[in-house]
């Protein structure tokens, strides 16, 4: 794709919205055209937010909006809906429907239904090199004048084609592409005439169209559309329409012993197979279909879930025990910083705050980002070949269980990635009571930014087994999901549950460039937040564990050290040395401990301490989960702050992880690992939350409810253990 | 090739409706979608779902006259998945009750 690079400005602007099926190919196109590089997932819902982009193209602002992928107009899901709302609402010059010409007949389903909107459009005939080599052919100029929409063909994976397409798109806006002429599906005398009298009486009503014909308001109360009937009703002199809608909707039922909407549908794709019929010559080739094949082995009785586990663990151990080595180097060079900034600048409150506060903070974050972007990369392969679907398949059984869909098990899985993309996953669920329950259980799977503490207290506590102990708190935050999935069900959520179809993609191989595409999507989320929010609340923190100054107390130690350090001078006994220097030391941690324990941020860790104690958590572990509620990840550089005694920030880490073992009991340790597990997500996940779920009382609810099971789970824990002897 | 064990849990309690189905329907071979096994050809009837169950049918191309193919049940025997002119759909097997279709071959026996 070429961008111009004409200086001037742009004389015109344009805006294009690309619609079309799920995994038809869309976010690549969009790709290809903005260069903005999101999520291209196989998944029917990955791009759940409506994404834009611009160029320029010669003399022109091209604006460009990815719009969630929809099989129909008919509004079934919450993405379709937004899908339907932005084609019908929005402000666009040209639609873009982006077509998968390997599935012409169901594809084109939505596009006579864009058809018959009357707006202006461009369809898009996408995986054109599939279609080619499956040996079908089509006339472009026939097939073109059979819908009304000028045809390009393009291949999103290579960009080809896409030059043409925005070329006739721009002329399309223009006005300057030959006559598009509109095309009606004509729908048998009975319907066309209940259209035809429901047309009439809409004409008399006043409501804004949005530029839309009142045969297409018609035809959407005869396909019984719950959002146009709502509209209608709601419009003065609508009941009248109503009422006659009623009637035509009983009378085409009484006619064919089938409802409308069936009727509508059946005539539709006998347009679509019309057109085909006159203008795509196909071959009949028999196919080989590897995706088949490979779904036999994939979703196989016996082998399926043995699969699915070693994919998992697949993923785990590539995270983990790959990601150890980057990990190291890393951890190796912010201890370089730390030191040399600490060897360069002389002793202040900015030294502390530089290295103490920024380096050492931000640091903490940045020695996980390799296992993050093998986790990312894991995932998006997963998500890219197809097999996120099979997933949904193969776990709908068990997930129906808990009163949810297949689908759920996405968002859910997603979790492990980030809780904000799993809750806004959530919206291809199609019933609200669905989207809730997902909701409220997918914070409880363990994020990304959990993983710091994991690796920080398992490493620490549990060297032998750390990989044990961070599986089996996944394998524990899916189980409490799951329970509390369950709980909801029977309790909260009792009724009906919401049908379940869905497409299974056929599998593709990721172009490995789509996959750090996405890996490096995923870390660019992760860094930006802890460039930002991160290194905000390091420099927060710092302030907050070093302020109020206690001078007095500064004052008193001071004096008892240079009293020592005399001490230890004056004293020619090796041993008595020895002995001076260890109370010296002492003294230094004494120090830190009070001044600390003062500071604002001491104050805040005591005043929740009474209701923290039965789980074992001190002063420093209340902080540290008082500002993880910003961003899990800050749990582990609170508690950097909170232990780093004076200057030695060098190998940061070890010198946290000693002083954490020091502190805590293994058991302690544990009781802290579930709390953080399941402990409300951080600041932006519950932004997202309160957005999604669209209710301030579900919203608290979901805060409250995760604390006091956090609280709970935690508490069991340390109890457990020390009942069995594992104090 | 092995006898695969009726699927439908609920196939006791379905009997009943699938009578009234043929009350309305004089289609002889009819039988729902979600009696039929792996492998089966079958051609949808009727689909007797409402709502947006039945919209989404339609959108994913689901009507009377067009042939479908039982590829495989989950390895639960629910949901099951079937192959429609090349595009894999996958149901739950109680909303497969909802579709009647009748049967072209039944290749296993």
């Amino acid at each position: 794709m070429t961008m111009s690079n004409s200086q001037q400005a742009p004389s015109k602007s344009f805006t294009f919205a690309l619609t079309g099926n799920p995994n038809c190919g869309k976010t690549s196109i969009f790709n290809e055209i903005t260069g903005a590089n999101q999520k291209v997932g196989n998944w029917g819902g990955v791009t759940v937010d409506v994404k834009t982009g611009s160029i320029r193209r010669a003399d022109a602002k091209l604006y460009f909006t990815d719009i969630p992928g929809t099989y129909s107009l008919s509004a079934y899901t919450m993405e379709e809906i937004v899908a339907r709302d932005y084609i019908i609402n929005g402000n666009t010059d040209v639609i873009i429907n982006v077509v998968d010409s390997t599935n012409l007949e169901r594809n084109l389903y939505l596009a006579v239904q864009l058809i018959e909107l009357g707006k202006p459009l461009v369809l898009a005939f996408n995986m054109y090199d599939e279609l080619n080599r499956s040996g079908t052919r089509i006339d472009t100029e026939q097939l073109s004048h059979l819908l009304g929409a000028p045809i390009c063909y393009t291949v999103g994976r290579t960009g080809k084609g896409i030059d043409y397409l925005l070329e006739t798109a721009v002329d399309v806006a223009e006005h300057s592409y030959p006559a598009q002429h509109t095309v009606n599906v004509q729908y048998g005398p009975d319907l066309e005439a209940a259209i035809e009298k429901l047309t009439s009486l809409l004409d008399k009503i006043e409501f804004d169209r949005r530029g839309i014909n009142s045969r297409w308001y018609a035809l959407k109360l005869m396909e019984d559309d719950e959002l146009v009937t709502t509209q209608v009703k709601e419009t003065e002199g609508g009941d009248e329409v109503l009422e006659e809608q009623q009637i035509q909707l009983q009378r085409i039922e009484e006619l064919y012993h089938e409802d409308a909407a069936t009727l509508i549908s059946e005539k539709r794709y006998g347009f679509i197979l019309g057109a085909m019929g006159e203008a795509v010559k196909r071959t009949p080739v028999d196919r080989i279909n590897l995706s088949e094949k490979i779904d036999g082995i994939m979703t196989n009785r016996f082998l399926a879930y043995p699969i699915f586990a070693a994919f998992m663990w697949l993923l785990f151990q590539a995270t983990f025990t790959l990601g150890a080595y980057p990990m190291e180097w890393i951890e190796a060079g912010v201890g370089w910083l730390g030191s040399t900034v600490q060897a360069a600048l002389n002793p202040s409150m900015f030294r502390s705050l530089l290295v103490d506060g920024i380096i050492g903070g931000v640091g903490g974050v940045v020695v996980f980002l390799p296992n993050i972007l093998i986790l990312f990369f894991g995932i998006s392969i997963l998500e890219d070949t197809g097999y996120m679907a099979r997933i949904a398949f193969i776990m709908d059984k068990l997930m129906h269980r808990i009163g949810l869909h297949g689908k759920s098990f996405i968002p859910l899985i997603m979790g492990i990635g980030c809780n904000v993309p799993a809750i806004m996953a959530a919206r291809t669920l199609e019933s609200n009571r669905d989207r809730i329950l997902t909701i409220l259980i997918a914070p409880l799977i363990t994020c990304s930014a959990r993983l710091p503490v994991y690796i920080l207290f398992a490493g620490t506590f549990f060297p032998q087994n750390a990989g044990n102990i961070i599986f089996m708190l996944y394998f524990f935050s899916f189980f409490f999901a799951f329970s509390m999935g369950l709980l909801f069900k029977k309790t909260l959520f009792r009724g009906e549950e919401y049908p379940f179809v869905m497409e299974l993609p056929p599998y593709r191989i990721p172009t490995f460039k789509s996959s750090l595409i996405h890996m490096w999507e995923k870390a660019k989320h992760y860094l930006q937040k802890m460039g930002g929010v991160v290194l905000v609340f390091s420099i927060i923190i710092w302030f907050l564990s070093n302020f109020p100054q206690q001078d007095q107390i500064s004052a008193e130690y001071a004096q008892e050290l240079s009293q020592l350090q005399t001490e230890i001078k004056q004293s020619e006994d090796q041993s008595a040395q020895n002995r001076l220097n260890r109370e010296m030391q002492n003294l230094r941690i004494e120090e830190h401990k009070e001044t600390m324990s003062n500071t604002y941020i001491g104050q805040a860790g005591r005043l929740i301490t009474p209701v923290m104690q039965p789980l074992g958590f001190d002063w420093r572990m209340n902080v540290s989960l008082l500002t993880g509620f910003v961003a899990k990840e800050v749990v582990v550089s609170t508690l950097g702050v909170l232990y780093t005694v004076g200057g030695s920030a060098d190998e940061e880490s070890e010198a946290l992880r000693s002083a954490l073992s020091r502190a805590y009991t293994p058991l302690t340790a544990l009781a802290f690992l579930f709390f953080v597990m399941l402990y409300t997500p951080c600041i932006v996940a519950f932004v997202t939350l309160v957005r999604e779920i669209q209710s301030w009382r579900w919203s608290l609810f979901s805060l409250g409810y995760q604390i006091a099971l956090a609280w709970i789970v935690a508490f069991i824990v340390r109890s457990g253990g020390i009942l069995l002897g594992f104090y | 090739m092995l006898d695969i064990i009726d699927p439908t849990p609920s196939s006791l309690s379905f009997s009943h409706r699938y009578d009234s189905f043929h009350s309305k329907d004089d289609n002889t071979m009819s039988t729902p979608l979600s009696l039929c096994r792996e492998g089966d050809q079958v051609v949808i009837n009727k689909i007797t779902g409402h709502g947006g169950f039945k919209k989404r049918l339609h959108d994913l191309g689901f009507r009377k006259g067009k042939e479908l193919k039982v590829v495989r049940y989950a390895p639960l025997r629910d949901p099951m998945e079937v192959d429609m002119a090349g595009s894999h759909i996958s149901l739950r097997v109680e909303e497969a009750e909802q579709i009647e279709v009748s049967r072209k071959n039944d290749n296993v026996q």
